[in-house]
């Protein structure tokens, strides 16, 4: 019943989301909190602030007691913490296909307090083993990792999401849900909310790096290739509706629909280009998360020995000794 | 107490936001007691008294250089508390810095029996926060409120510790770790070094295509891999449970006894498989003929 440690990227929480059944979902890491890098990544339906876990900092915000519209568990076991954060969003947002486990288990659990709610995840089979599918193979370390270096610092999760038209801040070791206010709409195409949350975090960021604790920033947004292709086939909608419905060639047209061709072939282009940024992306992720849970250490042991046999692994140990 | 590793070092005192160096000398040392317990203490080397005590378990805590100093200080940090410790090394040799640092991190973070530690805190996160829902109002119904009560969560969660405890049960180290002076799996397979040693390996390519997920793959793809992050961290993982001891060894059909727990010895015992095989299959085909 253990949970193992996984990387915070975005690569592996993409891929942890589709393990988990979910649909049209992905996750991008944020460099910057500036709005237009947060309105280009609309619609966004969270966001994730990771950061260096010290307790005994003060907090005195009061927390909302018995909201039942708001999934929010009880961070129970360390290790499981992003994952966590990451069900925190998707469980609160009711327009993501969230698939059959998650389903089900939010109705199971809708009633539960947070603490039960928190067990109820972390007694869930399909989720511990999509998370744990994501631990470094451990043939030859115990499950818990041992090597310390400094990416292994316990980090943890904070989740930020409108519902029902009002912020909330989501963070497992507190009490229940910090509501930051009314945010209008709190659609995921809506800015109102994310301008609303970018001081909040920016007040996090400011604070934390005075004392130098790392952090991140992840969104949970839309998948960015089911986006395009939405644009892309309204694009191909509106050119049939320009030259063609009603019988007329396209030199006839009028200028401006001439015109309007011209801007929907470039933004037809753009979204192209887009939408090949994010295969490649995707494609590298894939690559990544192979590499991260595959064993190495027979391809390592063979790579060896065919050094050795070429007689090559005698003159590596010197020069990495000369290096030393 | 059993002293595991001994090096001078100073201690520094934390003042505010200010580090200030305590200028005595001294020795950083990480013992363990017979209880199995890893402590770090600092001993002042005049007085021989021991000032500084503390006990770390498994996991709970990093050795790593401050950057923001330009002198050799370093800071062990605890990563579940605001706890932490600056130390100025004061061994003659600045060389030898990274290897002590290493050897901190490998000692402290030798596996335990009964990893208590981890048991204890989530412990104390459970009980906060059962204790914390015990003050909120309730919502009505009989049942919620048996769920408030905090005994019958914890014994559902004794179950789940008890199993993460048995996880937790490492093999034996050993403590001869911090003794490998040589380099490391990734400092030998740097790729610079090993990258010109793949052109013309197609043959190679075939033996272990195998190994890889992916199967098939160029010397190119083999050249990214051996770059990538996640490969390197294996590198480190292999490096470090050779060490440490925890590499069963006889995996590779090698036979233990001929390492002594460093890269190198282990890279021999390798290379002296591969030319064993060399002279019996030179045998069979003398024999042959």
């Amino acid at each position: 019943m253990s949970w193992c440690t996984i990387e915070s990227d975005p690569g592996v929480f993409t891929e942890l989301i589709q393990q988990m059944q979910v649909k049209g979902v992905q996750v991008e890491e944020l460099y910057s909190l500036d709005l237009e890098a947060l309105s280009l990544l609309r619609p966004v339906y969270g966001l994730i602030f990771l950061f260096k876990w010290r307790p005994g900092e003060k907090d005195t915000r009061p927390t909302v007691k018995d909201n039942k519209s708001i999934f929010f568990a009880s961070q129970v076991i360390n290790n499981a913490c992003a994952t966590q954060a990451i069900l925190s969003i998707l469980m609160n947002r009711v327009e993501i296909d969230i698939g059959p486990e998650l389903s089900m288990m939010r109705e199971f659990a809708k009633d539960f307090p947070p603490e039960l709610k928190g067990l109820t995840i972390n007694n869930s089979e399909a989720i511990r083993t999509a998370h744990n599918s994501f631990a470094r193979p451990e043939p030859f370390v115990p499950d818990e990792q041992k090597f310390a270096d400094k990416d292994d610092d316990v980090y943890h999760f904070i989740s930020y999401l409108p519902v029902d038209g009002v912020l909330y801040e989501l963070d497992g070791l507190k009490e229940g849900p910090i509501s930051l206010g009314e945010c209008g709409s709190g659609d995921a195409d809506s800015m109102e909310w994310l301008k609303m949350v970018q001081p909040v975090i920016q007040e996090r960021i400011e604070k934390y790096s005075k004392s130098e604790i790392r952090f991140n920033l992840m969104a949970v947004i839309k998948n960015r290739k089911d986006l395009y292709n939405q644009q892309l086939a309204e694009l191909d909608r509106r050119k049939n509706e320009i030259s063609g419905d009603d019988g007329m060639d396209v030199d006839s047209k009028s200028g401006s629909g001439n015109e309007e061709l011209a801007q929907i072939d470039a933004e037809i282009a753009r979204l192209t280009e887009k939408i090949t940024q994010e295969d490649e992306k995707f494609k590298k992720w894939k690559t990544e998360n192979i590499r991260r849970k595959h064993n190495y250490i027979p391809f390592l042991f063979n790579f060896l020995k065919i050094l050795a046999e070429k007689k090559q692994l005698k003159p590596l140990i010197e020069k990495a000794r000369q290096k030393t | 107490m059993e002293t595991l590793l001994v090096f001078k070092a100073g201690k520094m005192l934390m003042e505010g936001v200010q580090v200030r160096a305590d200028p005595r000398k001294g020795l950083f040392c990480i013992v363990r007691d017979e209880a199995g317990l890893v402590h770090v203490q600092w001993q002042d080397r005049v007085s021989g008294a021991v000032e500084d005590d503390q006990i770390v378990f498994s996991d709970e805590a990093i050795f790593e250089k401050v950057q923001q100093s330009n002198g050799r200080v370093y800071i062990l940090k605890f990563k579940t508390d605001d706890r932490k410790m600056f130390f100025w090394l004061q061994e003659p040799n600045p060389a030898g810095d990274e290897r002590l640092c290493d050897a901190v991190n490998i000692q402290i973070n030798q596996p335990v029996v009964e990893d208590a530690s981890v048991e204890e805190s989530i412990e104390r996160d459970i009980v906060n926060t059962a204790d914390d829902t015990g003050k909120a109002t309730p919502s009505g119904g009989g049942a919620v409120e048996n769920i408030r009560n905090p005994p019958v969560q914890l014994a559902e969660l004794q179950q789940i510790l008890a199993n993460l405890g048995q996880s937790l049960n490492g093999h034996g180290g050993t403590s001869r770790a911090f003794q490998d002076p040589g380099p490391s799996l990734t400092d030998v397979l740097k790729p610079d070094h090993v990258l010109p040693l793949l052109e013309n390996s197609h043959q190679w390519e075939e033996r272990l295509s195998q190994y890889l997920p992916e199967g098939k793959w160029t010397p190119e793809a083999i050249a990214d891999l051996m770059q990538s992050p996640q490969f390197r961290q294996q590198l480190d993982m292999f490096t470090h449970a050779l060490r440490s001891g925890q590499m069963d060894l006889q995996q590779f059909g090698i036979d233990p006894s001929q390492c002594d727990f460093t890269v190198a010895s282990f890279l021999e015992a390798i290379q002296n498989q591969v030319e064993a095989g060399d002279h019996s299959q030179r045998d069979v085909d003398d024999m042959d003929e």
